[in-house]
């Protein structure tokens, strides 16, 4: 079967990637030091500090303790959140829908909006409409996500009182996070879509069409289309993933209840074997998605497929 | 200060007046929802440790002695109790028809299997230093519970409202650990309905009460980390309370219609810690005469009115004037730059000194600020600060091991009584105390068996002024937590409890 051979290196990058990403999760969290003060109150002694210690394992060396954390991870088992008390496992995919249920919205979102006024910049370069596009689009990318979502909320949820200012309940709740979460993606793919667009229709095979007569709408939408979906696979497909890693900000401004909250909170409360288990989860969505998404395009490119 | 007690009079007066011909006929009824800035991360009562686990923990269990709505000690499960004339032994008789949430009956192997939970290092219960002391529970008979002691400990029952929650057995067993924190059962007055983890959780009124059935049906913590959120949902009726608001916001929140704000003194008390325990060996601040004249240099009611926007009262010593009896005659050191360069002078340091202090942010209110505002006015007198700050986390994970000559710190109000903070905060053998001085040693040592009240509170103060005299550290104020509050709602916290109440609470149209 053509291709096996590129499946098969790419599969054997993504294992030595994951590796490599669950020692550095394990040396950072070590690195930042002791999670037993953050974890007891000011009113614990030092033995009971020491006790509490053990019973959590932190008083073996670390060697032992990245050992038995990847001997673990490999069989499902994140170990046990310090402040949940809960498997860190229960507690990361109970959070999960929440977080990819806010990316889905928010990438539907970004591609609506990105590749439509894309494909409208390219037809009419230098058109008024493919400036204002531009500058929406590169004040999409400058605006800092906090500030977004707090100016939605006060126009939307406070002054105007269409969307509920923060909380999960029901689509209209979805509304403004999604909005705040797909606005630099949505101009990321805005401005791919323009370029790789604009490139396509100076190819010949474009004239060529133009020449037979073929419409316009055939041109756009068929012709350039399959010129231009590997390199739109390629950079949905990366906004995707830093939707899902990247929804910190949005999630804590609007009370999302999703992963990327639980992560800020579990770092600063000293929950690490959660933090730990955030980066190692969202670190292999992230190796799987590029993987897949390299596959995609490897069946949508032929000249990837002629190469190998 | 006075007018917000009169306020607080008035209110408590009016809400009484008007509830009492109720009482009898009285049906819980509309929705409280309170925006916290954070959640209890477990519902366990036996092993969270932060303001939000306390807060829920109150509403929702009760120990065998509580505190009530005026954060008043008074018997809970237990409906009174002896102890023995050593002191060791304290024998407890059960409440009769105490229920669970669930309706099971409330027994004695509840109690003693609540107590050993909680003591059993298995657990991980962040509060064990509490109540370690417990060595036994024994059921005399099905109304009577002996509990005995390692030592004796002059207010074991402050610390039982604090650690000691009662949970059902039978319950906890069936659905285990996990299960447990998931849908907890208590026997307090609102019982759990729901939760959605870092959004809400949904409590309802427990009409089975033996005492105090909550006067709303519904109460909804929800949990919106972002303040300016927080102000939103006040404005749009999303919230009818918002908690913990930074002080900055007041004149937002007062210009909103229909909301009033409030002012809760917290208890928490915030100090300047300067550290003369083991590794500062050649520090300036080993000087008692160096440590006063800090203590000059610090203008408070200029932090406290354009940082803090009033949100904070400023207090002579160590001991927060809304718990503990403070008296009234006992005044601040006085902000006085120009006495303090010259007793800096005179202790040898006409030029001042270099000192490192270490400020954390995103720890305590407005935290940032205050570390820099606190340097400025002690490098006014001379006294090079190299201010360091640093993440929260990062700085208390640090804070027992590296050597912090100098650093803003509070020292909360867990169990209405000085003990923790003089115990935990103060006395040179603590781990989270950087100050020595034998006299105070001492006399910590000693209140350790005073369980007369009156007594405790003449012994404190006789502290807080050893403490002052020494100027063991620079001592700044009580801080004051901001609310925002719909006026439909009426609600009193009691000053300086900051594990809020809501059962008291009502909501009117």
């Amino acid at each position: 079967m053509p291709g096996t051979g590129y499946l098969v290196e790419r599969l054997l990058q993504a294992i030595v990637c994951i590796l490599g990403i669950s020692v550095i999760v394990f040396a950072i969290t070590y690195l930042i030091g002791d999670p037993v003060h953050l974890l007891l109150p000011p009113e614990a002694s030092a033995t009971d500090r020491e006790a509490f210690r053990a019973a959590m394992s932190l008083d073996r060396p670390a060697l032992e303790r990245y050992g038995l954390f990847l001997a673990n991870a490999l069989q499902g088992d994140l170990g046990q959140s310090y402040r949940y008390h809960l498997p860190v496992l229960e507690v990361v995919l109970e959070r999960f829908p929440a977080t990819l249920e806010l990316a889905l919205a928010a990438i539907v979102f970004a591609i609506v909006l990105g590749i439509g006024s894309g494909m409208l910049s390219a037809v009419r370069p230098g058109s008024a409409w493919d400036r204002m596009v531009e500058l929406v689009a590169l004040s999409g990318m400058a605006a800092p996500t906090f500030w977004v979502g707090i100016m939605l909320i006060w126009l939307f949820a406070v002054e105007w009182q269409m969307f509920p200012t923060s909380g999960r309940s029901g689509a209209l709740s979805l509304v403004l996070p999604a909005i705040t979460l797909g606005l630099y993606s949505a101009a990321v793919i805005s401005r791919m879509t323009r370029s790789t667009l604009l490139e396509a229709l100076g190819e010949d095979f474009v004239r060529t069409a133009v020449l037979k007569g073929a419409p316009q709408r055939a041109i756009l939408f068929v012709h350039c289309l399959k010129y231009v979906l590997p390199a739109l696979v390629t950079i949905v497909s990366l906004q995707f993933v830093l939707l899902l890693a990247g929804a910190v900000i949005t999630e804590t401004v609007f009370s999302w209840p999703g992963v990327g909250r639980l992560l800020v909170q579990s770092a600063s409360g000293g929950d690490y074997p959660v933090v730990q288990g955030i980066t190692l989860l969202l670190s292999v969505a992230f190796v799987l998605i590029q993987l897949l998404a390299d596959l995609l395009q490897f069946a949508l490119d032929p000249r990837l497929r002629s190469a190998t | 200060m006075k007018s917000f007690l009169q306020r607080a009079a008035f209110a408590l007066a009016v809400s009484v007046s008007v509830a009492a011909p109720l009482v009898a006929s009285a049906q819980p009824s509309g929705t409280l929802t309170v925006a916290l800035p954070a959640e209890p991360a477990t519902l366990d009562p036996h092993k969270g440790n932060t303001r939000y686990n306390y807060l829920f923990n109150s509403n929702m269990f009760e120990g065998l002695m509580v505190r009530n709505d005026k954060a008043e000690l008074v018997p809970g499960i237990a409906e009174s109790h002896t102890v023995s004339p050593d002191g060791l032994t304290y024998t407890f008789t059960l409440r009769k028809g105490v229920r669970f949430h669930d309706g099971s009956p409330l027994t004695a192997e509840d109690v003693k299997f609540s107590l050993e939970r909680a003591t059993n290092p298995a657990t991980k219960n962040p509060l064990l230093n509490f109540i370690k002391t417990i060595d036994k529970v024994e059921i005399l008979d099905a109304n009577r519970i002996a509990l005995t002691l390692k030592e004796k400990d002059a207010i074991f029952l402050k610390k039982l409202t604090f650690a000691g929650w009662i949970v059902p057995r039978a319950y906890l067993q069936q659905v285990g650990e996990e299960g447990f924190a998931r849908r907890p059962i208590g026997t307090g007055p609102f019982r759990f309905v729901s939760r959605s983890i870092n959004e809400r959780i949904e409590m309802q009124a427990n009409e089975q009460h033996w005492g105090w059935v909550p006067k709303v049906r519904t109460l909804v913590l929800r949990t919106v980390p972002e303040d300016a959120v927080r102000l939103g949902m006040l404005q749009t009726g999303e919230a009818d309370i918002v908690a913990e608001m930074p002080p900055p916001l007041l004149d937002r929140i007062s210009a909103i219609r229909g909301v009033k704000t409030l002012s809760h003194p917290s208890g928490e008390i915030y100090w300047l810690v300067l550290n003369i325990k083991d590794g500062a060996k050649e520090s300036p601040l080993l000087k008692r005469e160096v440590r006063i004249a800090l203590n000059h240099a610090i203008d408070r009611q200029a932090i406290i009115k354009n940082v803090l926007r009033d949100q904070a009262e400023q207090i002579p010593g160590v001991l927060a004037p809304s718990v503990s009896v403070v008296d009234p005659n006992f005044k601040p050191y006085a902000y006085d730059p120009a006495r303090a360069r010259k007793i800096l002078a005179d202790a040898g340091y006409p030029n001042g000194f270099k000192i490192d202090m270490y400020g954390s942010v995103g720890r305590y209110t407005l935290d940032r600020d205050i570390n820099l505002a606190l340097a400025n006015q002690l490098k006014a007198v001379g006294v090079e600060v190299n201010l360091n700050l640093w993440d929260s986390a990062k700085w208390v994970s640090d804070l027992p091991k590296k050597y912090y000559p100098m650093s803003y710190q509070a020292f909360g109000n867990t169990i209405f009584d000085p003990e923790g903070l003089m115990i935990f905060g103060v006395h040179s053998k603590a781990f989270w105390s950087f100050y020595r001085n034998e006299n105070v040693d001492k006399l910590i040592d000693e209140s350790l068996s005073i369980t007369d009240q009156n007594a405790r509170d003449a012994h404190f103060q006789k502290i807080d002024r050893a403490m002052h005299d020494d100027a063991s550290h620079i001592f700044l104020w009580e801080n004051k937590i901001l609310f925002g509050i719909r006026d439909r709602v009426t609600w009193q916290p009691r000053p300086g409890d900051n594990v809020y109440k809501f059962w008291t609470a009502s909501v009117g149209k």
